[in-house]
């Protein structure tokens, strides 16, 4: 038994939690995504910059998520940092993209 | 979600539909008016919009079920306090249950 | 809604109606015939949910006393689930135990079939309720050995042994209780009773202190802290630790070298004590822990 399997017989981990929190940041990360579609359709954006936007929106979401939602502790909720930094950061994609052309094409009158 | 977090969506959704049909405005008048049809978007539109999307993720963050520790132990104490623990069944054990005992001591304390 | 379905939920799948005063039982026997009768359970729930709801219902029905509702709701079940089902055997089972007397209820088991561990587990209920502990217990050991992953029937066994004074091998059952589920910390804590019931009798059949007794002690501490670190400020754990800690520093001549139980006792008692000032735990266990500090 190695160093972290023996942590994790003493100090054993909720697996009903993880996935508890998983559920929430993947909601919160769908919705956020869909209307970071709306605003890139309605500014207009074209190829590469519509994808920046995306990125940089799911960047603020992340920073909102360590704040607000894990209190800067993202270990005490998370397998680790990087499931509040990068996971989840593609599952909005698809429906970015979806509200991005169908409001790209709505505002162009 | 809280009074606060769907008062900020609200609005953010209200903020981002105006921002919207600005554009749609914006792109009817130029086609129509043609006089330069490559003008980009007003910057009080961008603006509107970009906030309106910052406050939306805002409040759709502030009004997420709030996260639950992942160490077993702070996790079963929380259980523990609202005594929804998993593994009292253990010590109730339904399936042994002794419904007469358990009928005569309800009646009992209703005398 | 939402607020009444946790509600039943919850005091389905912790059995809390088995332990509840009669006021709670009686409040709660109300929400839940209000939200079965009125129809909102069928609309709201899906098949699973909506059974475990009906069976709370049959439950808090019978054990208040309620023998129409009971008989009722145990139609519905019939109906919608079928004869054949074996946990609806399992109520009827206890529908007639409760209204007709053991005999009829034994009879309607010997009826069903010999592979459900529900209907295993009621026949020997019932052979409980004739006091025969020694008999009870035999068949338990038959029902374990074919059902070796029942963690609930070793939790069985081992209350059956306690009941008759055999601490050894109310722990041993506790032990199996422990493999299958290991995260367990109430039975990691129950282990810690056991052990010192154990050592009390022990200690009074020698009069003088044994290494069997010291040996006890020591396990009964053991098995309280790995209840305190899997549960979080457990107060039933760290009033076992004090208790077991305090009666270790009482031994006049040890066996072996005590010294880090008297600093162990010193972190109970500092535990329960911020856990009593910061009021962090609920009412009873608020209670208890007083209880605990002030005469040990």
């Amino acid at each position: 038994m190695d160093e972290k399997e023996r942590k994790q017989a003493i100090y054993p981990i909720s697996t009903e939690s993880l996935q508890q929190n998983g559920k929430n940041v993947y909601y919160i990360r769908s919705v956020t995504s869909t209307i970071f579609g709306v605003s890139a359709g309605i500014l207009g954006l074209e190829s590469y910059y519509g994808f920046l936007f995306y990125f940089a929106g799911t960047a603020f979401v992340s920073l909102l998520l360590f704040l607000l939602l894990a209190r800067g502790q993202p270990t005490e909720y998370f397998a680790s940092a990087n499931d509040i930094w990068i996971g989840n950061a593609l599952t909005g994609l698809s429906s970015f993209v979806l509200t991005w052309t169908l409001f790209y094409g709505l505002v162009d009158a | 979600m809280s009074f606060i977090s769907t008062a900020i969506t609200v609005f953010a959704l209200l903020l981002l539909f105006h921002a919207g049909y600005s554009a749609y405005e914006f792109s009817h008048y130029l086609k129509h008016l043609t006089v330069n049809s490559n003008a980009t978007l007003p910057i009080d539109i961008i603006t509107e919009t970009i906030v309106a999307t910052g406050l939306f993720a805002l409040g759709q963050v502030l009004g997420a079920d709030k996260l639950r520790p992942v160490s077993f132990a702070k996790w079963a104490k929380g259980l523990e306090r609202e005594g929804k623990s998993p593994f009292s069944f253990l010590e109730r054990r339904p399936g042994y249950m002794n419904v007469t005992k358990l009928r005569e001591e309800y009646a009992s304390t209703k005398k | 809604m939402t607020t009444i379905i946790d509600t039943l939920r919850n005091a389905h799948t912790t059995s809390s109606y088995l332990t509840l005063p009669a006021e709670s039982l009686q409040s709660l026997y109300d929400t839940s015939y209000k939200f079965v009768t009125s129809g909102a359970a069928a609309r709201s729930l899906h098949p699973e949910g909506l059974y475990n709801v009906f069976e709370l219902h049959f439950f808090l029905s019978i054990i208040t006393g309620k023998d129409s509702e009971a008989s009722a709701i145990l139609t519905t079940l019939t109906d919608r689930f079928g004869q054949d089902s074996h946990r609806v055997g399992v109520l009827r089972s206890i529908y007639l135990e409760a209204t007709d007397g053991p005999v009829k209820a034994l009879e309607f088991l010997s009826g069903r079939q010999d592979t459900e561990l529900g209907t295993l587990k009621r026949k020997i209920v019932i052979l409980k309720s004739s006091n025969q502990t020694s008999l009870y217990i035999s068949e338990l050991l038959k029902l374990v050995d074919n059902y070796p992953s029942d963690a609930e029937s070793w939790a069985e066994l081992a209350s059956a042994y306690l009941e008759a004074g055999m601490y050894a091998q109310s722990i041993f059952a506790l032990h199996e209780v422990l493999l299958l589920v290991p995260l367990a910390y109430n039975i990691n804590a129950l282990v810690g009773e056991t052990s010192l019931l154990y050592a009390s009798s022990l200690h009074a059949a020698s009069s003088s202190h044994s290494v069997a007794t010291e040996e006890r002690l020591l396990e009964a501490v053991k098995f309280f802290l790995r209840s305190v670190e899997l549960c979080e400020d457990y107060v039933r754990g760290w009033t076992g630790v004090l208790v077991a800690t305090n009666r270790i520093a009482a031994i006049q001549k040890p066996f072996s070298d005590t010294s880090k139980y008297k600093r162990l006792y010193d972190v109970a008692r500092k535990a329960l004590t911020k856990i009593v000032e910061t009021k962090d735990a609920s009412e009873s266990d608020l209670n208890a822990a007083q209880l605990v500090l002030k005469n040990y």
